[in-house]
Order: structure tokens, then C-alpha cells, then sequence
């Protein structure tokens, strides 16, 4: 029986990102469990927009989450360019980085969740300025929160893991959004300023959320304690 | 006071046109009959002159008619529904009020108009949402 046990728990250690993969798949499907994932990677689009912002020069103004999923991240100055381009681009590295991190250690995982948690507050103080977004934020802060107070260090890896791979395939779906034919968003802002077609820019970000997860499977092959 | 068809045409004009001329069409409705002193041998010429105020009153209600139709055009469009009237003012009221309130209940527009005209009033914000930024200098990532 040991045996059975230990070789169940050395296949879900093997494959753990295929069944975080496939256990993301099936979460996105589940109408209302799936929304404050949406409002994750809203936000983690619209902080990379002010992120870039910042680096850039310019500054933040306000952000603005709607429960649709949809953002506003209002800035001054800075590279239009990249801060268009980082809205997505963000998210994609977002949770790119909260896999590989959290996958490195348990207690870099903590850290990681921590430090999530004090930009989501810095977002709250500096940049939110209405009770919905507030509402929303709220909610996503929880979500970290909670993964914080576990009290095995083991679960919230896997969270954490799991939380990273959400961001990374809703930020691989949403931007296939922006071919509605309308020319709203993030792509034909692009396309306005760099006079590529915004489809151009889709196909790159898609590539890049591809990619991410490309790499976490080649990973996650040889996982790091 | 002599009335004539020209002053009073004028004056009807001017208020209708919305002019100075509403108080003074006031003062013409309230002037009785001026009457002619008692001469039988100007029996002919009295009801002449009957039949002459008679075609002014009837001149001056035309008037008024077209005042009040003025008048009321004036509060539909500005919605305050108040006009000053006769004595039977409150039944006339009542009366165009029903009217009023059947006409805009068949001109209410379907909620599906509703929805439509705030969509289209949504494209109007966008606009104004592209002149604060630009009047602003702030930049909106969606």
C-alpha cells in the first residue's frame, strides 16, 4: 500500500503542470468560481500598464476594474508604445513569473504571495478610486490572502502554481477578445501608433502566452525543491 | 378705446411671436363693448355697430384661441404645464392633462428604443471621453 501511495504522489508530482493545466481548463468553464480569476488577470493586465507607465516616466492616474473582466488603467505621460503593448504582455509574465517562482521554493512562495499582496495594497491606496473597483480588488486580495494564511507551506506552492497558470491562460484567451472587429483596445491602439495590424499584435502576444507555457511544461520536468 | 382688425392682428402676431404684445391682448379681452349713446334715429347705425363689436369680439376670441393654443405649445415644450386659464380652467386641465398623459404614453419610447438611445448616447461618451483625455493629457489603456 506505501508503494501505491508513493507512487500516486511521485505521478502528481510528475505531471503537476498538465493537471494544473487541465484543472485551469476546467475551472475557466465553471460560470461564477472562474470570475475573480478573470478580475486576477484584469488586474494583472492594468498593473502592467501603470507599471510601464511608471518606468517610462509617466505616471498613474487611475485604475479601474469592471466584474465583466474588463480594465481601464488611466496614466500621464510615459511610452504610449510599450504601455500599450505591456497591458497583455504584463499578464503573460505575471503569470509566468508567479509559476516559476513559486515553483522554486515554499518559502520563496510566501515571499512571492506577500509581495503580491502589499502591490495589490499600494494599488488600493494610490490608484483605485471608485467602490467597484475597490470591491473587486478587495476580492483578489482575498484570494492571495487566504493562500498566505494556509497553514502548510506545501498548499500554498501548489495555489500559488495553480493561481500562476490561471493568469497565464486567461491572458493567453483574452486577447483573441480584441478580434471582434471593432477597433477598441490595447491592439489597435498599437496598430495606430506602429501602423501594424492589430491581428499582428494578437498573434504576438498568443505566441508569448504559448511560449510561457511551453516552457513552465519543460520545466516542470525537472522540478526545483 | 378703438379696436381695429390691424392693431389687433399686430398684437396677436407679437404674442405669438412671444413678444411684449401678451399683456396688452389681455387688456383687449377685458374691454367691454363700448356703446354708442341711445339715438333712435341711430337705431341702423347701432346694430351696425353691434355688428361691428360682435366681429371684433369674434376677432378678439380668435385671438385668444390662438394665444392659448400658444400658450399651451409653450408649456408642452417647456414642460412646465402651468397656463394661466378661465374659470374653467381646472377642467380644461384635467382634460388636457388625460390628453397629455395618453399622448405620452403612446409616444413613450419601448424599452428596446431605450436601450438603443443609450447605446448611442454610450458612442457620445466615448467621444467625450476621447476630449477629457486629450484636454487632460491622460492616456486610457483598456
Amino acid at each position: 500500500m506505501p508503494n501505491i501511495q508513493k507512487s500516486s504522489v511521485g505521478f502528481l508530482n510528475k505531471h503537476q503542470f498538465w493537471l494544473f493545466i487541465v484543472a485551469a481548463i476546467i475551472f475557466i468553464q465553471i460560470p461564477i468560481i472562474s470570475v475573480p480569476f478573470k478580475w486576477l488577470e484584469s488586474y494583472f493586465h492594468e498593473i502592467s500598464h501603470g507599471l510601464a507607465a511608471l518606468i517610462t516616466g509617466g505616471s498613474v492616474v487611475q485604475i479601474e476594474l469592471f466584474p465583466n473582466g474588463a480594465g481601464l488603467c488611466t496614466t500621464r505621460g510615459g511610452f504610449t508604445l510599450l504601455i500599450s503593448f505591456m497591458g497583455y504582455a504584463g499578464a503573460i509574465i505575471w503569470g509566468y513569473l508567479i509559476y516559476s517562482i513559486a515553483s522554486i521554493n515554499q518559502k520563496i512562495a510566501k515571499v512571492v504571495t506577500g509581495g503580491i499582496i502589499l502591490l495589490i495594497v499600494c494599488s488600493l491606496i494610490f490608484w483605485v478610486r471608485d467602490l467597484l473597483t475597490l470591491f473587486i480588488l478587495l476580492v483578489v486580495l482575498g484570494i492571495f490572502f487566504l493562500q498566505f494564511k494556509l497553514p502548510k507551506l506545501g498548499y500554498l506552492q501548489k495555489l500559488l502554481k495553480f493561481t500562476g497558470i490561471m493568469v497565464l491562460l486567461n491572458s493567453l484567451l483574452s486577447p483573441l477578445y480584441l478580434l471582434d472587429g471593432r477597433s477598441i483596445g490595447d491592439g489597435a491602439r498599437l496598430a495606430e501608433i506602429t501602423f501594424i495590424p492589430e491581428l499582428i499584435w494578437v498573434i504576438i502576444w498568443s505566441i508569448m502566452a504559448i511560449l510561457g507555457l511551453f516552457t513552465l511544461s519543460k520545466r516542470s520536468k525537472f522540478p526545483v525543491r | 378705446m378703438n379696436i381695429n382688425d390691424s392693431t389687433y392682428s399686430n398684437q396677436a402676431l407679437r404674442a405669438v411671436q412671444g413678444t411684449q404684445g401678451v399683456g396688452k391682448a389681455n387688456e383687449q379681452v377685458n374691454v367691454k363693448p363700448v356703446v354708442a349713446p341711445v339715438d333712435e334715429n341711430n337705431q341702423s347705425s347701432k346694430s351696425k355697430n353691434l355688428e361691428k363689436d360682435k366681429s371684433r369680439f369674434d376677432v378678439s376670441e380668435e385671438a385668444i384661441a390662438l394665444l392659448e393654443q400658444q400658450a399651451e405649445l409653450n408649456s408642452a415644450q417647456s414642460g412646465t404645464g402651468l397656463v394661466a386659464r378661465g374659470e374653467n380652467s381646472s377642467t380644461n386641465n384635467s382634460a388636457s392633462d388625460q390628453q397629455q398623459a395618453k399622448s405620452s404614453q403612446y409616444d413613450k419610447p419601448s424599452q428596446q428604443n431605450l436601450s438603443a438611445v443609450a447605446a448611442y448616447q454610450s458612442v457620445d461618451n466615448i467621444a467625450q471621453r476621447e476630449n477629457i483625455k486629450q484636454f487632460f493629457g491622460v492616456n486610457l489603456f483598456a
